[in-house]
């Protein structure tokens, strides 16, 4: 015969069939349902966030790529400058004057002067017709300051304006700048941007649509519900609420996968542009995104899940919300 | 014109116009001509927005019982106090006595299709009851069911009526119109005589 303890069988009460309290208030009511849709319909919510994650994964990383591109853009400016030439009769003291003045300007970050000799000096080092000077007798070479223009002149139109303010100094003969690789660049960068936009608006469309698609089913699945809550005196608000909230769940957790999935693509492609950057001898490197700019896409992501679900739910709702006519 | 109070029978044939009464009592749907009060709203002076208050106000009872099936009976007795925005601390004490006045004590924790037809029927009694409703709408409660469990579905909104909720029932049933001598509205057509 057996001596020890029997375990007490729990009791349980109706009292205890009841969920966590926060769940029975208004808007823990809609966001308990909204998890829970997503608990119910796993597969069907995860192949949903995997298609959000991945249309908005293109824009998103277009989005990264754009800030170390402008970066890119910055740096390599960042040793650009302009050669203004000075007459003849100008002294290496009085130029050195001039450099040291010009450093006073809006738009100049630094500036340094070249002296005659030090001119002729570098024509000879880096010029094949170096000795044809010495038989002049003279240095023909006229001093120059070498103007570095701060990073928010570095853009073609500003660097213009500059240019065309040494030229019309008196002291200056010549201001040469070329603002080819400063175009081009732009030009590059212009573009990307521009195509990125509108891919960008395509796939976002998409995902609204996704979006869309994915809450007119859910109005569709959850009918009963809301037509059993409106007799029993629920508002519109209250039948709506979960559907936004899941909407709202759909756009943060895409943007979510998206954000993994341009960090995964970024590790990946890191590599071989670091190597490319190196033999083309650029200090560039692709940057992974900041705090800032993921908190920034899942931010926009959960508003674009929320715009999908308002502009589902505004008609079809009130549709829904009829009760059927049947009975005597 | 209903006592307040009082157990009425709605009768007439199908297709009648009882769960259309019962709908335009609910304000689910609007007339297009007449005068619809009760207690002292004038349906004629409600906007659209006052509609679900006035509904909190009221329990239905449908024939086939609506319960939602994904969850479990105590949430969905506790729906009514979920909308009417009651604190939590009074839904699990109330859904509980709701339920045992049912008769449905320890059946909280079950899936709604667990149960027996009678069974979900009482649920939905209890739903109807649990935010303690001044009028009681139920739409052929019986019309599913047998004869035994219809005449103890009776006894329950019998049992709420003699705790003064004023009970609505619209039904074709002979046999529940025979049993139980509560006064009726007889509609045909649309048209009521007593």
């Amino acid at each position: 015969m057996s001596t020890g303890k029997r375990k007490p069988i729990p009791v349980r009460s109706d009292v205890d069939a009841a969920g966590p309290s926060w769940a029975y208030g208004k808007r823990g009511y809609a966001l308990s349902h909204s998890l829970r849709q997503f608990k119910r319909y796993k597969i069907a919510s995860f192949l949903t966030l995997l298609v959000l994650g991945l249309t908005l994964a293109l824009p998103v990383i277009l989005l990264f790529a754009s800030s170390s591109l402008q970066k890119l853009g910055e740096k390599s400016l960042q040793g650009e400058s302009l050669t203004a030439y000075l007459n003849l009769d100008v002294s290496d003291l009085d130029g050195a004057a001039l450099a040291q003045e010009w450093l006073g300007k809006s738009g100049i970050r630094d500036t340094t002067y070249i002296t005659r000799d030090e001119a002729l000096g570098l024509f000879k080092d880096n010029s094949e017709i170096g000795a044809a000077v010495d038989i002049l007798g003279t240095n023909p070479l006229p001093g120059a300051i070498m103007v570095f223009p701060d990073s928010n002149t570095l853009e073609s139109s500003r660097v213009q304006v500059l240019a065309d303010s040494l030229r019309s100094l008196d002291t200056v003969t010549k201001v040469q700048f070329d603002l080819r690789w400063v175009k081009r660049l732009q030009a590059i960068v212009e573009l990307i941007q521009l195509i990125g936009g509108l891919l960008a608006g395509f796939l976002t469309l998409t995902a609204l649509m996704v979006i869309g698609n994915t809450i007119r089913l859910e109005l569709l699945r959850r009918r009963n519900e809301m037509e059993v809550a409106s007799l029993l005196g629920a508002t519109a608000w209250f039948m709506n609420r979960p559907i936004l909230y899941i909407g709202a769940l759909y756009g943060f957790l895409g943007g979510l996968v998206a954000c993994i999935i341009a960090m995964v693509a970024f590790n990946a492609i890191r590599q071989p542009a670091d190597r490319l950057s190196s033999l083309y001898e650029s200090s560039f490197q692709l940057s992974m995104p900041s705090a800032l700019q993921i908190l920034a896409v899942l931010g926009i992501s959960t508003f674009l899940g929320l715009a999908g679900a308002i502009s589902s739910l505004y008609r079809p709702s009130q549709q829904l919300t009829q009760v059927d006519k049947t009975g005597g | 014109m209903l006592e307040s109070g009082s157990f009425t029978f709605l009768t007439g044939h199908s297709g009648a116009g009882k769960s259309s009464l019962l709908r335009l009592i609910a304000r689910l749907e609007r007339p297009t001509s007449g005068f619809i009060q009760v207690g002292n709203i004038d349906y004629t002076q409600l906007s659209p927005r006052q509609e679900p208050a006035l509904r909190q106000q009221m329990g239905v009872v449908f024939q086939d019982n609506r319960l939602l099936n994904d969850r479990n009976v105590f949430d969905n007795v506790a729906l009514p106090l979920i909308i009417g925005g009651y604190k939590f601390t009074n839904i699990p004490t109330r859904v509980s006595a709701a339920l045992k006045k049912v008769g449905l004590a320890g059946k909280a924790f079950d899936d709604p299709r667990s149960l027996s037809g009678g069974e979900q029927q009482r649920v939905g009694i209890a739903r109807a009851v649990v935010a303690r409703p001044k009028l009681l709408l139920a739409d052929e409660p019986t019309g599913n069911l047998d004869a035994g469990i219809s005449a103890e579905i009776m006894q329950l909104l019998m049992q709420f009526n003699a705790s003064g909720v004023t009970v609505l029932l619209a039904t074709h049933d002979e046999g529940l119109l025979s049993t139980f001598p509560y006064p009726r509205l007889m509609l045909n057509q649309g048209q009521i005589s007593e």
